[in-house]
C-alpha cells in the first residue's frame, strides 16, 4: 500500500518536473549561452523519481501487494521471485513505467555526454524528449497507472500469463525497449538539429553511437525473443512473420537504413533528406508497434489489454508527433545548394543508397503486410491474414542483389572508385556458385532462385571472411556485421531447406517409424512445481544414422491462471536442433507429437549476435564525440 | 505551388491513415493472427508406465 502511494507521488512529481523543465529550457534557449545548471538538475530528479515510482512497484510485485490492481491482475504468490521481478514489466502498465524509465535514463545521458554540442541544440533536444516525456506522463497517470488500488484487498493474485515465466522473456523487454527508446533521442536530436539546421558532419558523427546503440539494443530483443517464440510457442520455427515480430522488424529495418545514412552523411554533406527522414521514420514506428500492440486492434500475447481509450490516447499522441516532425521538417530543412549531391555510379555511398532503397522496399512490403488486413476489414468488412508466403514472395528475390552488393560495395572508395581485384571477386563468385549449385542440386523445387540466393549469401560470407586476414583490423565492425549477416541468411536457408517434421498422434508405449526417424513413446511421468505440475512424455528418437537421442517434452499446467503450455525439449547441437513438442488431444488417450529437426539452428543466434557485436565494436571505436 | 504539394499531400495520407486506424479502434482485435491455441486441460490421471 505504502509503495503504491509513494510510487504514485513520485509519478505525478516526475510529470510536474517535466513542465518545469519545459519552462527552464524555453528560458535557457532565448538568455544564455550556458546550459543552465537547474535543467540538468532538474532532469537528474525526474529520473531520480521515476526510479523510485519503478521501484515502488517491483517491491509492490515482491512482496505480493494485492491492494495494487497491477499486481494483483499480474502475480500470485506462488509465483517464483525472479518472476514476480518480471512480472513487473510483463504488463501493461509496468511495461510503460519501464518505457518512461528508459526515456529519462536516456535523455539525462544525452545532456551529461553532449557537453561539447551547442547548448541551443542539448537544450531543443531536452524540449523534445520531455514533450514524449510529458505525453508517456500523462497516458500513464490517465490511462494506465500502475498504482490504482483495489478494496477490499484480494488474498490471491490472479497470476502471470505462463508463457511470460521464461527467462528470456523476462529480459526481452528491457532490452528491446532500450532499443526503441534509444530512438527517442534521435527524434529528438533530429528534430532539433533540423530547426537549428546544423544536420551536418559534425552531426553525424555525434549521433551515431546514438544510433549504433539504440541498434544493439533492438538487434539483441528482436534476438531474445525469436528465440522465446522458438522453444516457448511450440511450433518449431524463430519467426512466423507475426504483426507483433514486424513490428520490431520495421525500425530495426529503418535504424540500419539510418545508420548507413549516417556512414555517408559523416564523410559527405549529403543524405541530410534522408536521415533526418529516417530519424523520424524509426521513432514513429517504435511508437506506431507500442499502437498496435497495446491498443488491442489487433490479438497477440504481447496485447495486455483491449481499451480503446489507451489506443486512443497513443493514436492521437502519435500522429501529433508526427505532424509536428512534419512541420519542422518542411519548414525548417534547408537542403545545401553549395555541395554537390550528384554520385558517381562506383562509389561507396551510390552502394550504400542502392542497399538502402532496397532496405526502405523491405520496410514497405512488412509495413504493407502488416496494416494491409485492418485496412481492409475497417474498408470493406473483409477479414485476411497475411503469412510468411507473402513475405518470402516480395524480399527472397531482391535479397539477391541486396546481398551481391553488401559485398562488393565495402570494396569501393567514397566519392569516386575502381573496381581492383577483379579476378578475386569473379574467383570467389564462380566457387559460390559451385558449391550452391552442389548443395541445392538435389532439391528440385526452387532449384534456380535457391542456387542463386545461396550463391550471393556464399559470395558475401566468403568475401568478408577473406577481408578478416587480408584487412585484420581495418573496418573491423562493418566487416564482422557483414559476416554475421551472411551467415543469417546461409543460416536461415538450410534451416528452411534440411528441416524435417513428422507430426503423428500416439499412445505410451506407440512406435512411429519412417525413412528419416523411429519416435518411440515410452512413458509420461508427472513433476509437481511451486505454480505449475508437469506431465512430461519420455521419448527415445532414433534417427536414420542409428543415434538414439532421449528426449522429454512437457506439458504444464499452471495453478494460476490455470492454463496448460507446452514446453518443447530440444536438443542442440553445433550443426542441428533436435525438437519434440506434445499436446493433449482432447477428451482422448493420444498425444499429438511434433518432432523436428532444424539444421543451424544454433548458427541463426551466433549470427544475429556477431551482426550486434559489429555494431558495438563500432561503438566502442573512439573519436566519435570529441 | 510545387513545394507545398508535397506536404499537403503527405499530411492528407496520414490523416487518411489516422482515420482508418481510428475507426479501426471501434472495433478492437479486428484482425487476429493465428496464434497458438491454449486448451483448458481436462483433469486427468497419470501413472508412470514402464516399457521394455
Amino acid at each position: 500500500m505504502l509503495f503504491s502511494v509513494i510510487g504514485n507521488y513520485s509519478l505525478l512529481l516526475g510529470l510536474f518536473f517535466g513542465l518545469v523543465l519545459l519552462y527552464f529550457s524555453a528560458k535557457n534557449f532565448r538568455n544564455s549561452q550556458l546550459l543552465d545548471t537547474k535543467i540538468l538538475s532538474f532532469t537528474f530528479l525526474q529520473f531520480f523519481l521515476v526510479v523510485i515510482s519503478f521501484l515502488c512497484l517491483v517491491s509492490s510485485f515482491v512482496v505480493s501487494d494485492f491492494s495494487n490492481e497491477t499486481v494483483f491482475n499480474h502475480s500470485h504468490t506462488t509465483k517464483p521471485f525472479f518472476y514476480k521481478i518480471a512480472g513487473t514489466w510483463g504488463n501493461h502498465e509496468g511495461s510503460l513505467l519501464l518505457w518512461l524509465l528508459v526515456l529519462t535514463l536516456f535523455i539525462l545521458i544525452f545532456l551529461i555526454r553532449t557537453k561539447n554540442q551547442p547548448v541551443k541544440y542539448r537544450v531543443l533536444t531536452l524540449v523534445f524528449q520531455q514533450i514524449i516525456i510529458i505525453g508517456f506522463f500523462i497516458f500513464l497517470i490517465k490511462t494506465s497507472n500502475p498504482f490504482n488500488h483495489i478494496y477490499p484487498v484480494p488474498s490471491e493474485g490472479l497470476g502471470l500469463n505462463p508463457i511470460l515465466q521464461d527467462p528470456a522473456l523476462a529480459i526481452h523487454p528491457p532490452i528491446l525497449y532500450l532499443g526503441y527508446v534509444g530512438s527517442s533521442i534521435i527524434f529528438s536530436s533530429v528534430l532539433a538539429a533540423t530547426t537549428l539546421n546544423i544536420v551536418t558532419k559534425k552531426w553525424a558523427s555525434h549521433i551515431k553511437k546514438w544510433v549504433l546503440i539504440s541498434w544493439i539494443f533492438l538487434t539483441l530483443g528482436i534476438l531474445l525473443g525469436s528465440i522465446w517464440a522458438y522453444y516457448e510457442l511450440g511450433w518449431g520455427g524463430f519467426w512466423f512473420w507475426d504483426p507483433v515480430e514486424n513490428v520490431s522488424l520495421m525500425p530495426w529495418l529503418a535504424l540500419t537504413t539510418l545508420l548507413h545514412c549516417i556512414l555517408v552523411l559523416e564523410k559527405k554533406l549529403i543524405l541530410t533528406s534522408w536521415v533526418i527522414i529516417l530519424s523520424i521514420s524509426t521513432f514513429a514506428l517504435s511508437m506506431s508497434g507500442t499502437f498496435l500492440v497495446r491498443s488491442g486492434i489487433l490479438n497477440s500475447v504481447h496485447t495486455f489489454a483491449n481499451d480503446p481509450e489507451r489506443g486512443l490516447f497513443i493514436l492521437i499522441f502519435l500522429f501529433s508527433l508526427i505532424f509536428l516532425s512534419l512541420f519542422i521538417f518542411f519548414f525548417f530543412h534547408k537542403t545545401s545548394t553549395d555541395n554537390p549531391s550528384s554520385f558517381f555510379w562506383l562509389s561507396k555511398e551510390t552502394a550504400i543508397i542502392i542497399n538502402n532503397w532496397f532496405m526502405m522496399y523491405f520496410l514497405s512490403v512488412v509495413l504493407i503486410g502488416t496494416i494491409y488486413p485492418i485496412f481492409l476489414d475497417v474498408l470493406s468488412s473483409q477479414k485476411i491474414s497475411v503469412g510468411p508466403p507473402f513475405y518470402h514472395k516480395l524480399i527472397i528475390p531482391f535479397l539477391i542483389p541486396f546481398l551481391l552488393i553488401m559485398a562488393i560495395g565495402p570494396k569501393l572508395k567514397w566519392i569516386k572508385s575502381n573496381l581492383e581485384d577483379k579476378i578475386y571477386l569473379i574467383t570467389l563468385l564462380i566457387v559460390s556458385i559451385l558449391i550452391s549449385f552442389l548443395i541445392v542440386k538435389n532439391f528440385s523445387s526452387n532449384f534456380l532462385i535457391n542456387t542463386i540466393l545461396i550463391s550471393s549469401a556464399f559470395y558475401l560470407f566468403f568475401i568478408t571472411l577473406r577481408d578478416f586476414f587480408i584487412k585484420g583490423f581495418k573496418n573491423l565492425a562493418q566487416n564482422i556485421a557483414h559476416f554475421g549477416f551472411s551467415l543469417l541468411i546461409l543460416s536461415i536457408l538450410f534451416n528452411s531447406l534440411f528441416s524435417s517434421e513428422i507430426i503423428t498422434n500416439l499412445k505410451v508405449g506407440q512406435t512411429f517409424e519412417n525413412t528419416k526417424a523411429k519416435i518411440v513413446f515410452e512413458s509420461i511421468s508427472q513433476k509437481e512445481a511451486k505454480n505449475y505440475r508437469s506431465i512430461i512424455g519420455n521419448f527415445t528418437v532414433q534417427d536414420s544414422k542409428g543415434k538414439i537421442e532421449n528426449l522429454s517434452p512437457e506439458l504444464r499446467i499452471y495453478n494460476q491462471p490455470n492454463i496448460t503450455t507446452s514446453e518443447a525439449d530440444i536438443k542442440t547441437t553445433l550443426l542441428s536442433d533436435k525438437f519434440i513438442v506434445i499436446n493433449i488431444v482432447q477428451n482422448q488417450e493420444f498425444f499429438n507429437v511434433r518432432y523436428q529437426v532444424k539444421p543451424f539452428m544454433l548458427w541463426i543466434w551466433i549470427s544475429v549476435i556477431l551482426i550486434s557485436f559489429g555494431g558495438l565494436i563500432s561503438f566502442l571505436k573512439k573519436g566519435y564525440e570529441k | 505551388m510545387k513545394n507545398k504539394l508535397l506536404p499537403l499531400s503527405i499530411t492528407f495520407v496520414f490523416i487518411i491513415i489516422f482515420i482508418i486506424f481510428f475507426k479501426g479502434l471501434q472495433n478492437t482485435n479486428i484482425y487476429t493472427p493465428e496464434t497458438k491455441t491454449i486448451y483448458k486441460v481436462p483433469s486427468v490421471s497419470v501413472k508412470t508406465i514402464q516399457f521394455k
